[in-house]
């Protein structure tokens, strides 16, 4: 439904676009009739030589608007993809793996690490449940948990704010924190994007906050439903929320 | 020849979807990996272009390419490979192996979309 919004304000743009750019022909093939008519008219040629160049500069800023609005539309989809697919499943490993395809498909990290307090306590450990195989963090891990030693994340985990690298003290290119209501759960660190990815960019800004945002609670809401199927004995039942 | 039947070939959940809002005045089918993919192009042999991603289980995306560029039911079929790899010799390997495009993800969806119409462009639309 956003994308259909979205897609009804392009259309709407690229029609008066079309429209201006009819305007602008039909003056382009009047104005040559007038200038050899006889007697000359130079006010009229002057007005029409105005309304010609005013309705280019309508033309430019439209194509402007049209290329600014499909690329908010687009932005648009990959936050409303991102989400959807957090919150999709309630079974904690495609949670997880969502988490790691918006990582690897919208952000573009090649080295990245999904760490999460073993109780939802900041006091417990913090295990290493994803990765990339081989992250920046190789150092600071030991059998299969985070010891801790990287400010930035360590910044994270304990306040649960998002912070961009690298700084003097951490090579680390973000800490993106996991929350649950505020309360920091673990935390979602990259440390190397695809090479041909320089940096992060200003779109880059939406999909980092959203995560901060939902992917906790995507993976606390996950975690919840399966405790109780398990407590009854019954395993947990497949749980898709549907398909687009 | 519009490009209006697209079979993608793409092992993330999390990208068809996208493909599939992206591209809603297409006809979109999908396939998990390379082998899936034969089976689909089997089974329906109207698809004016495929969306297709390298890294995947089972077929990765060369082995895909090199079968139906050499199948003469597929050869035709205007391929577009969309991937994280962003090396240039992937991009080379995966041209001369007959591949019309080569875009890296992250993608815009723009690009996608240019380089979809620039194909219907190429096929006389």
């Amino acid at each position: 439904m956003i994308n259909e919004n979205a897609e009804d304000v392009v259309e709407q743009l690229r029609k008066t676009l079309e429209l201006a750019r009819q305007l602008a022909e039909r003056l382009e093939s009047t104005l040559p009739r007038v200038e050899a008519s006889t007697p000359p008219n130079p006010q009229l040629i002057a007005e029409l030589e105005e309304k010609l160049a005013a309705y280019k500069v309508d033309q430019e800023e439209l194509t402007s608007r049209l290329v600014d609005t499909e690329h908010k539309a687009h932005r648009l989809m990959n936050l409303y993809v991102a989400l959807y697919q957090l919150h999709e499943s309630l079974k904690p490993e495609a949670v997880r793996s969502a988490i790691v395809d918006i990582t690897v498909n919208l952000l573009g990290a090649e080295h990245f690490a999904l760490l999460l307090y073993e109780n939802d306590q900041r006091t417990s450990d913090v295990f290493v449940v994803e990765s990339s195989g081989r992250t920046a963090l190789d150092p600071l891990c030991m059998g299969g948990r985070y010891i801790g030693g990287d400010p930035l994340i360590d910044a994270t985990l304990a306040d649960g704010t998002l912070r961009l690298g690298p700084t003097e003290s951490s090579q680390v290119l973000a800490a993106i924190p996991l929350s649950i209501q505020e309360h920091p759960v673990g935390a979602l660190v990259i440390s190397k994007l695809l090479d041909h990815k320089p940096a992060f960019g200003n779109e880059d800004r939406d999909l980092l906050n959203l995560l901060a945002v939902h992917a906790g609670s995507a993976l606390h809401a996950a975690s919840v439903h399966v405790k109780p199927s398990k407590r009854n004995g019954r395993p947990a039942q497949g749980d898709e929320r549907g398909s687009v | 020849m519009k490009v209006t039947k697209i079979l993608v070939v793409e092992d993330s959940k999390l990208v068809r979807m996208m493909y599939d809002v992206m591209l809603q005045r297409c006809s979109v089918v999908h396939a998990c990996d390379g082998q899936e993919a034969l089976t689909r192009l089997a089974e329906q042999s109207d698809f004016d272009a495929v969306l297709l991603d390298l890294n995947m289980p089972r077929m990765n995306g060369f082995e895909f390419l090199s079968v139906i560029k050499a199948d003469p039911r597929w050869s035709h079929l205007p391929v577009v490979v969309v991937t994280t790899e962003g090396h240039d010799d992937f991009a080379q390997r995966a041209m001369q192996a007959g591949a019309a495009a080569y875009l890296t993800k992250p993608f815009r969806a723009e690009t996608v979309l240019e380089t979809l119409e620039k194909l219907s462009q190429a096929t006389g639309a």
